[in-house]
C-alpha cells in the first residue's frame, strides 16, 4: 500500500470512528419509550436551507424546541409520546404553524 | 393541525417557510420622529426618536435663521447638505441635514448649536426661531453611502413669483430611493403651495411666519416626477436628496 492509500485508509478509519461514536451517543441519549422529531426546514421559494429556525411543539411532555442548523436540520429527542402542536418561527419568514 | 408521537416513534417533519415581504425602499418612521424650536438661542436640542434600535439611519433636518450654520455638539453627524453654501449674507433661512447611524448607545437627545457668537447684528441670537425634525429611517443602504445625490436651492432674498425644485434635478443611480424633501422659507404660507404628489409629513409655522415641509414620498421609484413650489417666493431655502435602498 503506498503513502497516499495509506492515508486514504487511515482517514476513513478515523472518519468510521467519529460516525460509530456519534451513532452510540445518540442510542445512549435516546430513550426508546420516547418519541422523536426531526426533519429539514427551507426557504418555500428558493428550496434553500433556513438555519436559526426555532422549531418549538407544546404537549403532554411540556415544550421541547430546536434551532435549525446551518444545512437547515433540526432533530428533537426524548419527546414524551402525546398530542402535541406548536409553529416553526424565523424573524425573516412567516411563522408556519405545527 | 397537531403532531401525534408515539413511543418508539421517529418522525420525519419537513417544513417549507414563506419568506416575509420585502419592502424595497427605505422607511422614514413618521410615528417616532421628533421635534424642536428654539427660541433665542445658540442651541436647539431635540429627542431621540422613539424605538431607535442599534443599525437605524438618524437623520436631522436643521432650519436656521439668516445664513448661520450648526454644528452637532457631543455627538458626531455626517452632514448631507447646507443650502445655501457657502454663506450668503443676508440671505435666510439656511437648511442642513445631517445623518448618523444609531448605535447601541444612542444619547436621549441631541444638540445642536451655531458657532461662537459672531459680530452683532440686528438679532441678538443666531437662532431667533432654529428647528429641528429628527428621524429614524430603515432598510437604507450603505454602498457608496445612505445619500444619494443631493439638489438644493436658495433664494437671494428677493420677491419671486415662484421657486421650484424639481426632483428630475437630482442624479438618481438607485431605483427606489426615499426622496425626501426640506424646505424652509420666510413668508406667509398662506400663498405657499406644493405641488405634487408627495404628502407632507411634518410642518411647523411660529409666529415669525416661518414653516418647514417635508415632502416624503414613503416609497421610492425609479423616477420622480414631483414639483415642490412656492408662489410666491421669499427667502427660500431647500434641499432634496435620496436615501438609498438595502437591497
Amino acid at each position: 500500500m503506498d503513502e497516499r492509500k495509506k492515508g486514504i485508509a487511515a482517514a476513513a478509519g478515523v472518519g468510521g470512528a467519529i460516525l460509530t461514536f456519534l451513532l452510540l451517543r445518540k442510542k445512549a441519549v435516546s430513550d426508546p419509550d420516547k418519541a422523536e422529531l426531526y426533519g429539514k426546514v427551507t426557504n418555500a421559494q428558493t428550496g434553500g436551507n433556513v438555519a436559526g429556525a426555532v422549531v418549538a411543539i407544546t404537549g403532554p411532555g411540556g415544550v421541547y424546541d430546536a434551532v435549525t442548523a446551518g444545512n437547515g436540520n433540526y432533530r428533537i429527542i426524548n419527546i414524551e409520546p402525546g398530542t402535541y402542536s406548536g409553529a416553526v418561527t424565523h424573524p425573516d419568514y412567516e411563522t408556519h404553524p405545527l | 393541525m397537531a403532531i401525534t408521537l408515539q413511543p418508539g416513534q421517529q418522525l420525519p417533519l419537513n417544513v417549507q417557510l414563506t419568506p416575509l415581504p420585502v419592502t424595497p425602499y427605505p422607511i422614514w418612521h413618521t410615528a417616532d420622529q421628533k421635534a424642536a424650536i428654539a427660541w433665542n438661542s445658540y442651541q436647539v436640542t431635540v429627542d431621540r426618536p422613539n424605538n431607535v434600535q442599534e443599525g437605524d439611519l438618524l437623520v436631522a433636518l436643521v432650519s436656521t435663521d439668516f445664513s448661520y450654520s450648526v454644528s452637532e455638539r457631543n455627538y458626531p453627524f455626517n452632514l448631507i447638505a447646507k443650502i445655501p453654501d457657502p454663506d450668503i449674507p443676508q440671505s435666510w433661512p439656511t437648511t442642513q441635514a445631517f445623518y448618523r447611524i444609531a448605535t447601541s448607545n444612542e444619547p436621549s437627545s441631541y444638540t445642536f448649536r451655531t458657532p461662537d457668537p459672531r459680530p452683532p447684528r440686528e438679532d441678538p441670537y443666531p437662532l431667533n426661531s432654529g428647528f429641528v425634525l429628527m428621524g429614524r429611517v430603515t432598510n437604507y443602504g450603505l454602498s457608496p453611502g445612505p445619500v444619494d445625490g443631493v439638489y438644493g436651492r436658495s433664494s437671494d432674498g428677493a420677491h419671486h413669483s415662484s421657486i421650484q425644485f424639481h426632483a428630475s434635478q437630482l442624479l438618481v443611480s438607485v431605483p427606489t430611493s426615499l426622496l425626501i424633501t426640506f424646505t424652509s422659507h420666510w413668508i406667509n404660507v398662506e400663498f405657499t403651495r406644493i405641488r405634487g404628489t408627495a404628502p407632507m409629513i411634518w410642518e411647523i409655522l411660529d409666529i415669525a411666519l416661518r414653516s418647514i415641509r417635508i415632502a416624503d414620498p414613503l416609497e421610492g421609484q425609479p423616477t420622480w416626477n414631483r414639483t415642490i413650489e412656492f408662489t410666491p417666493a421669499e427667502r427660500v431655502a431647500g434641499m432634496m436628496f435620496n436615501i438609498i435602498p438595502g437591497l
